[in-house]
């Protein structure tokens, strides 16, 4: 330690201020970029997620006379290459959006608009591992929908980084590079895969979504 | 290492600066080859590292005036820095054992640069999403960053003897010329 210092102290002024700066902004990148890594965004997300839960919980109040229950239960059976089922489930579920929009505009002042989006994953193997709809806020990204559908199916994902930057690597327990170096998740809407990250495609109602593992 | 006044120093920066600038948003259709990093490392060698570190952060932040402003601005001057303190300390390795740096092995050490560079600036990624992103981003940007050490081995064989040259040359023929002044005064 004590040599270090020598000779940081052989140094002339300039060499001395620019190893000093170089190794403060190293410092700090590092310092920011495990800050990140043990907090990814907490505050953001647990304010959407309270205000979601309020939410579904109403609607679920709303909804349980109709044909929630019926719909759910006939998803999971349904495979997803079957285009005709899919297309009815979506008919089904236009009606219940359409009434918890109306019954929001009557009791409280600040109307929300839904969108009522299809997800179904796919694993190894064409293997079907969850499918079902699920209602969001408009505007959101295809990233908040796969969320909020994987807590309603008690599915656990896992992802690094936020907002637009963020990347899906595990559902499920298939974690990318697992099976193969060019192995991972990948996502299609409406049978189209968009040149886009997950958190930046912005889901338009009736859309239907499929994640899908690539593998070698 | 020529030693210079202020005046002259300024004048070589600004000259310096408007051909790394000029060079940079000329040949922005070529990926990454751009001379930049091998006049930082040359003018290491010629003048000294408080000047090559002027250099950089002129070059960057006008450069970037015309190409975009954004967090890479500050990653680009910190590799910049990076790449003439390690210059550096090769020039006071050679000046240890009384050495001049040959023009090929500090080509080649201009070729390693570009891979530094290239860590350096991709590394804002690590701060904004995470060791996953940062090493996609690396490992796709390898490419490119092969293309900026090629054009750096080539740029510093080409641009080091006649920069070289054309300094010491006119650095003679200055202090000539003031000690003409001085021994008229």
């Amino acid at each position: 330690m004590q040599k270090l210092k020598k000779w940081f102290h052989s140094l002339d002024k300039t060499k001395r201020v620019a190893f000093l700066f170089v190794g403060v902004s190293f410092l700090l990148i590092l310092l920011i970029s495990f800050y990140n890594m043990m907090h990814p965004s907490t505050i953001k997300k647990d304010k959407e997620d309270i205000v979601i839960e309020k939410e579904t919980s109403k609607k679920e109040e709303k909804q349980k006379t109709d044909t929630q229950e019926e719909t759910s239960s006939a998803q999971i059976e349904v495979p997803i290459e079957n285009k005709q089922e899919e297309s009815e489930q979506t008919q089904q579920n236009v009606s219940p959006t359409t009434q918890v929009a109306a019954s929001d505009e009557m009791g409280n002042e600040n109307v929300v608009e839904y969108v009522n989006i299809s997800i179904s994953i796919v694993g190894m193997n064409d293997e079907l591992i969850a499918s079902g709809n699920v209602q969001m806020e408009k505007g959101k990204s295809a990233y908040d929908a796969l969320v909020q559908f994987a807590k309603e199916k008690n599915i656990v994902i896992t992802t690094t980084g936020f907002g637009p930057y963020v990347y899906v690597s595990g559902i499920n327990g298939f974690n990318e590079r697992e099976h193969g170096a060019s192995s991972g998740w990948m996502y299609k809407v409406n049978e189209v895969a968009p040149n886009q990250s997950a958190g930046e495609c912005i889901l338009k109602d009736h859309d239907q979504m499929l994640w899908y593992y690539i593998y070698d | 290492m020529i030693k210079l006044t202020k005046t002259q120093e300024i004048a070589l920066i600004s000259l310096l600066a408007a051909f790394n600038i000029a060079s940079r948003i000329f040949l922005q259709g070529f990926p990454n080859i751009k001379p930049v990093t091998s006049i930082i490392m040359i003018s290491v060698f010629i003048f000294n590292l408080a000047f090559a570190i002027k250099l950089s952060i002129v070059t960057t932040i006008v450069s970037n005036l015309f190409l975009g402003m954004g967090i890479w601005t500050f990653f680009q001057i910190l590799a910049w820095i990076c790449i003439a303190l390690l210059t550096q300390i090769v020039v006071d390795v050679c000046a240890k054992y009384h050495r001049k740096p040959n023009l090929i092995g500090m080509s080649i050490f201009a070729f390693f640069m570009g891979y530094v560079f290239g860590f350096i600036v991709s590394l804002d990624k690590l701060m904004i999403g995470g060791p996953t992103l940062f090493w996609t981003y690396y490992v796709s940007g390898l490419v490119f960053d092969t293309f900026h050490a090629v054009g750096n081995f080539f740029f510093y064989l080409l641009c080091a003897p006649i920069l070289y040259q054309v300094f010491v040359k006119q650095s003679k023929h200055m202090s000539d010329k003031n000690k003409c002044k001085n021994a008229n005064d």
